[in-house]
Order: C-alpha cells, then structure tokens, then sequence
C-alpha cells in the first residue's frame, strides 16, 4: 500500500516529470501507460542484473520477463521512501527471482567451504582498473566459479549484507564471506594478469 | 589497503554497470500480454468468489433453523445411578407395597418434601406406592364416548385423579400447589438408561412426590412385565407427553477458535490445517403442560481437526479478503450438566464453507474472522447438540494464522 496520506488525482503519464511516487501509484491503479514507462525506465539496468545471474541470455529473458510481471503484480508492496527506491526495490525483485531460479534448477553450484581464504593481497589500483574494457571485466567475472561469482556479484555489484546473502542462499555468514574474499582475491589475480599483459 | 580494495571494486562495479545490453525484442509486448491475461482471470475468479460467498450467504439465512430442540428429546446420560429391578420386580414390589403409602397431609395428598428425588430402587418404588383411589359413580355413568370406551391408561389415571384431587381443594391450597417450588432434579439421581420411565414418571410430578411415584409406578405396570419399560428416550418422551410432559433444548450458538496453518500452493490458494476449540452450550427446559418443572445447563467442549483450501478475493498490504472451503473433525474434550460430568464422547463430522477476513500482524502470524456455513453430523445417540436437529447452520470463527509460502 503506498505511504501517502494526500489525496491525489494523477491523470495520465508524462515521462519527464513523472516521479517514482507517482509512477508507481498509477501502476497501482493498473495505468497501462505508467507500466510502459517504468519497463522503458528500467528494463535495461535489470536486464543485466539478470545477466549477471543466469546461465544464458535465453535464461536471462525469461527472468527479465517474469520478474516484470512480478512487479507490476505486487507493486502494492512497495512503499515510496525517497527518489530511487523503486528503482532499488525493482532491482531487488530481479535479484531475488534470478537467485529462486537459480536454486530451482539446481545450477547454484556454491562451494561450501568455511576454508579461511588467502591472507589477502593488494588490489590493482583502480585507475589502472578503468581503463579496461568493461567488456573485460565481464568476462572476468563470468569466468569466476557458479558460486563465487553470484556472491560476488551480489555483494560487491547489487549491494547486499552478507547476512542478506546468507539467508538467501541457505548458507553460513562467514561461508558468504569467505568465498567473496575468495572470489574477489581470483578477480584481482585476472586483472593483474591482464594489467601485466597489456604492459608487455 | 581497504580504501584501495575499495576503490578498485568500485572500478570494477561502474565498469560493468555502463555496458549497454539491448533488450530483447517484444519483451514488452509479452509482460503486457502476460499481464492482462492475470488481470482478466483474477477478475473472473474474483467475480465467483463474491458469488459464491453471495450465495452461501444467502443459502445460510434461509437455511438458519430454529435453535431448538424436539420436545420428546430427554435428559441425557450422567452419572450411573443405582441399577433398578427389572419390570417384573418392579411390579410385584408394588403389589406387595400396595397398602403401604407416604404420609398424607390433611388434604389427603401427600406431601412434597422439596427434596430431590433419591435414585428409584424396588424398595423405594415401595415407600413411594399409593392406593389407586376407587371411583364410586353415584349416578348412572353416562355412555361412554369412543376415547372412554378404551381403557384409561395409568398414565391418565394418576393425572384424572390427581386433577379432581386438586379441584377439590380450598382456593388457597389450590394457589399454594400452583406455586409450589419447582422439583428440582439433582443430576445423581436421576436413574441409568433402562430405568427411563422411573425418572420419566418423576419428572413431571405435579408437586406432589407420591404422585409422581404413582405415576411412575402405574407406568411401569402398564408395560409387560417381561418387557423393558421404555425402549428409548423418544418413547419415554411420548409417554411423557400422552400426560403433558415435553422437554426442549435452546441451544446456542458455537463459539469456536483456534490456531491454524496455512501453507500457500500458489499466489491465491492456499492449504489449511491447524487445531481448533469450540464451545457448545444449551439450556434443557422440562415441562408439564405448562409448568416449567426444571431448567438444566449443558455443556460440551470440543477440539477439532481443520482440513481445507482458502482462496484469496482481494489482497491489500496488511489485509486480505478470502473464501475458505474444508472439512473437519470435532472429538468432544469434556462435557457436562449442570457442571457435573456427563459421560457422553461424540465426534463431530463437518464440512464448511465461508468467507473471510485475515489482518496481518507481524511476519507470517495474522488474525483472522470467518463467518460461513457449516454442515454437522453428530455421532452416537447419546449427545443431543444443536447439530442433531439443525446439521446446517451459521458457524463464527476466528483465530490465529500463521502463513508459510
């Protein structure tokens, strides 16, 4: 239910004034023009939240599809904080769908392991980071373990607590920890390694 | 070292985050589709949610029956009381104390002691005999009429005589028996089951203990002596009212809460399991014509085993609107009668179907309220429930709900 005590009237949909409080009180009200615009807003940064999570492009559509119905069917959940967070709150139902996939289809492949990693190295520096492709960098993380590379990403790139992953995946706090530290200690290597070969 | 680790990630995470990934082609048109679809199905089922809650409704207000019970219904089983003589016993003990009587009064009518009637032994129906009085007709008795041509029976005898006794009496003691103190019958002594008509001719004594002895007695040999006296509570009941004596229940409404589980199969529907209690109290009246001779409290406690399927209409943030359809079983935890213990065990077997409203508290835990109809089958002839008479009825739930998904 939204948080709004006014009474407001909002007729039709203008895409530059539009605010997120708005846009989502006309979803509400099943606006077929407020939904167009909020999948035109925002499908494609979920879009690549999906892709980082499936398998497959292919995998990634269906994601991207169900999750929007997802939306626009429980936007009676979200209630308006400040600007952004629908877009935040649209982001963490991407999340969610694409880690419940994941575990449906078995294809979460988590190493379970509470080894202490590595004593922990230096970083590449981060300018030098910025002048990789991004491409790169992608390909760098999708080379990274199943299971590292979704706590991975769900850390370091959509901002979760390694509580929230925990209790996501069914694992130990410290077991999310690790494999991040893990994950991002491999991710480091590569980089050095590419930093390295660009130099030569 | 951390703030490098830091920055670096946060390279590595504004990188990734600016690659440009189109969309896939009639994406949109899909989830639009898709969502219309949901919309005109969730409407359909919506609509036929309301109208089958509409109609349940509508069938339960012209179904509600009277909440009363059958005259004939007698008093239930209680406590065991002292096993009688069989019929035969019975009334040979009464011929053999046939000149013996209770003391008379100077009316000529016995008195009423006001204490309750003590269990009925072939002793006691002994003390308790009166001489039938002789009727002398001084005239030349008139042709009988086709009800007269059939012999009276005891039954009619006793209220004959105890009627003319009671004409014949001085205006004062006439009022003075009309508001005798109601014979209040203490639970212990009313006898066990095949000793019905014994505690039956008690029941509806007019006032007078050796009257409702008399009757007692005179009904006991109106039965063939290798008979048993009254095969049932409904013939007992009959017999009592060939003289007047009706009972009736006025049963409430039960009351029934509990703790149930719900576990969602999909976004709308949801399967229900949980325990529940419910309270069953009625009010047995005894009558003689009339004459209110007693009025009783029975009581019957239940714990019921839910099975069934809630359908959500219209679901808002913290409220939700539902239709529920299920079946359960009620096994009786105790019951009693007049606060004493009645030894009675009946299950009750009901299918239901109403509507209602849920209220979320926190996490997984929500109240809720149903008000729906009930079908009831009540087990084992002893238990006389609202159910007995009436299987469909209104029924008011509410109760605790913890929701898994």
């Amino acid at each position: 239910m939204m948080q709004d005590s006014s009474v407001d009237c909002v007729i039709g949909v203008n895409s530059v004034s539009m605010d997120e409080r708005d846009l989502a009180k006309l979803c509400l009200q099943g606006d077929a023009a407020a939904r167009k615009e909020l999948y035109a807003r925002y499908a494609p940064s979920l879009f690549k939240v999906c892709l980082r999570y499936a398998p497959d492009r292919a995998a990634a559509e269906d994601t991207l599809h169900d999750g929007f119905i997802k939306i626009f069917d429980s936007i009676n959940k979200y209630s308006f904080k400040e600007e952004g967070s629908l877009a935040a709150w649209c982001r963490r139902v991407m999340v969610n769908l694409s880690i419940d996939r994941l575990r449906k289809e078995k294809k979460l492949q988590l190493q379970y392991t509470d080894r202490p990693p590595e004593p922990d190295t230096d970083g590449p520096p981060a300018s030098l980071v910025r002048r990789i492709p991004p491409e790169v960098l992608q390909g760098f993380i999708n080379e990274l373990p199943p299971g590292y590379r979704t706590i991975f990403n769900l850390f370091a790139v959509d901002g979760l607590p390694h509580r929230e992953i925990a209790r996501m995946l069914g694992i130990k706090e410290n077991s999310s920890s690790s494999q991040y530290a893990r994950a991002k200690q491999i991710l480091a290597h590569k980089i050095k390694n590419w930093l390295n070969n660009a130099a030569e | 070292m951390q703030q490098n680790d830091n920055n670096w990630l946060d390279a590595v995470r504004d990188s990734i985050e600016s690659i440009e990934e189109p969309l896939p082609e009639g994406m949109w048109d899909s989830v639009a589709a898709d969502m219309a679809a949901i919309t005109r199905r969730r409407k359909a089922v919506r609509l036929s949610i309301v109208g089958i809650a509409a109609a349940a409704v509508l069938a339960g207000a012209f179904l509600i029956l009277p909440q009363q019970g059958k005259p004939e219904a007698a008093a239930p089983l209680i406590a065991q009381a002292e096993t009688p003589a069989t019929a035969a016993d019975q009334v040979q003990a009464h011929e053999s104390g046939h000149e013996q009587s209770v003391s008379q009064t100077d009316t000529g009518l016995p008195e009423m002691t006001g204490q309750p009637a003590p269990a009925v032994t072939s002793d006691r129906l002994a003390e308790l005999s009166e001489p039938a009085p002789a009727v002398q007709p001084e005239t030349e008795p008139e042709p009988q009429t086709e009800q007269q041509t059939r012999a009276e029976t005891p039954a009619e005898k006793v209220l004959k005589t105890a009627q003319e006794r009671k004409a014949d009496q001085p205006a004062d003691r006439q009022k003075e028996l009309q508001t005798e103190p109601q014979l209040e019958l203490q639970p212990e002594h009313i006898p066990e089951h095949h000793s019905r008509s014994i505690s039956t001719g008690i029941n509806f004594a007019l006032g007078n203990g050796s009257s409702s002895a008399s009757a007692g007695r005179i009904s006991t040999a109106s039965v063939p002596a290798e008979e048993p006296i009254f095969a049932t509570r409904a013939e007992a009941g009959r017999q009592g009212e060939h003289i007047g004596y009706h009972t009736q229940y006025v049963h409430n409404m039960p009351v029934n809460v509990g703790i149930n589980l719900s576990i969602g199969l999909s976004d709308i529907l949801s399967l229900e399991t949980g325990l529940t209690y419910s309270y069953h109290s009625a009010r047995h009246f005894s009558y003689l014509n009339d004459y209110v001779m007693g009025c009783d409290r029975q009581e019957i406690h239940f714990a019921g085993l839910p099975l069934g399927l809630r359908l959500t209409a219209v679901e808002m943030r913290k409220t939700s609107v539902y239709l529920y359809a299920g079946v359960m079983t009620q096994k009786c935890l105790y019951a009693s009668w007049n606060g004493n213990h009645l030894l009675i065990n009946p299950v009750i077997l009901s299918s239901e179907l109403s509507a209602g409203f849920q209220y979320d508290i926190a996490g997984p835990m929500s109240v809720y309220i149903e008000p729906g109809l009930i079908h009831c089958s009540v087990s084992g002839d002893e238990t006389y429930t609202m159910y007995n008479d009436a299987p469909w009825n209104f029924n008011l739930k509410g109760g605790i709900r913890f929701n898994i998904k």
